[in-house]
């Protein structure tokens, strides 16, 4: 006798369900602001390999616009929360040992916050200072 | 044990997803000081220009394309694509080195 097998339906929307998978998906949704920004500092180097004047022409046309600006402001939002849930879950994708005992999630949490201030007030003044 | 590639795509995921948490967020504030030109001394040419800067955003940008990649091939399946897998993994990761390889051409400068 020949059976069939059980396939669970599961629609494109399953996400809409419970507010766990909605933030689930919208951690998984940062990926795409992540990619445009990659792309964003691909052209920036782009532009600039293409001489002071060509650059200065899309600094004022392109970077300067409305859109831009309303594109880092949503990218900054979505690559923030990105970092936010990616240190949290760092306890869980590394689960490192002192000797006997796991490290406590506590102390990697603050660790991966800590090194996100220093090593952003670095750039920062890099950026500002050169 | 049967043999799997997945830690050849999971390890640049991982990285991808600690360097881009680490940077990405002070890199898109710079960017967006530049863009309301505070302060007017700020020369974001002569930083993208600085050879420190560009291996860091080579690392950065071929990294971050893996990781993002990786994740958007897993939401379109999840998302109900599930029959075409393969195609889209194949996408996912073609995409992924060929934008580390121009990246590699213009960060060096022969392209641009």
């Amino acid at each position: 006798m020949k059976t069939k097998e059980l396939v669970r339906p599961m629609p494109a929307t399953w996400f809409l369900h419970n507010r766990h998978l909605m933030r689930f998906m919208i951690r998984e949704l940062t990926s795409f602001f992540v990619l445009a920004f990659a792309i964003f500092l691909l052209i920036l180097l782009y532009e600039a390999n293409r001489g002071g004047e060509e650059f200065r022409k899309f600094y004022v046309g392109v970077v300067q616009s409305g859109w831009i600006k309303a594109f880092l402001w949503l990218s900054l939002a979505f690559v923030t929360f990105h970092s936010i849930t990616s240190f949290n879950a760092a306890p869980t994708i590394m689960a490192p040992r002192w000797g006997e005992d796991k490290v406590d999630p506590r102390i990697i949490i603050a660790a991966n916050y800590g090194l996100w201030l220093i090593v952003s007030l670095l750039v920062l003044i890099f950026a500002l200072s050169s | 044990m049967a043999k799997s590639n997945e830690p050849l795509v999971w390890a640049p995921f991982f990285a991808g997803a600690g360097l881009s948490a680490l940077l990405m967020p002070v890199l898109i504030i710079i960017t967006l000081l530049g863009s309301y030109g505070v302060p007017p001394s700020l020369d974001l040419r002569g930083l993208i220009n600085h050879w420190f800067v560009r291996i860091v955003l080579l690392v950065l940008i071929s990294l971050s394309l893996f990781h993002a990649l990786h994740r958007i091939r897993f939401i379109l399946v999840d998302l109900g694509l599930k029959a075409a897998h393969g195609l889209i993994a194949a996408l996912c990761y073609g995409l992924a080195i060929m934008g580390t390889l121009v990246a590699l051409l213009v960060v060096t400068g022969v392209w641009g």
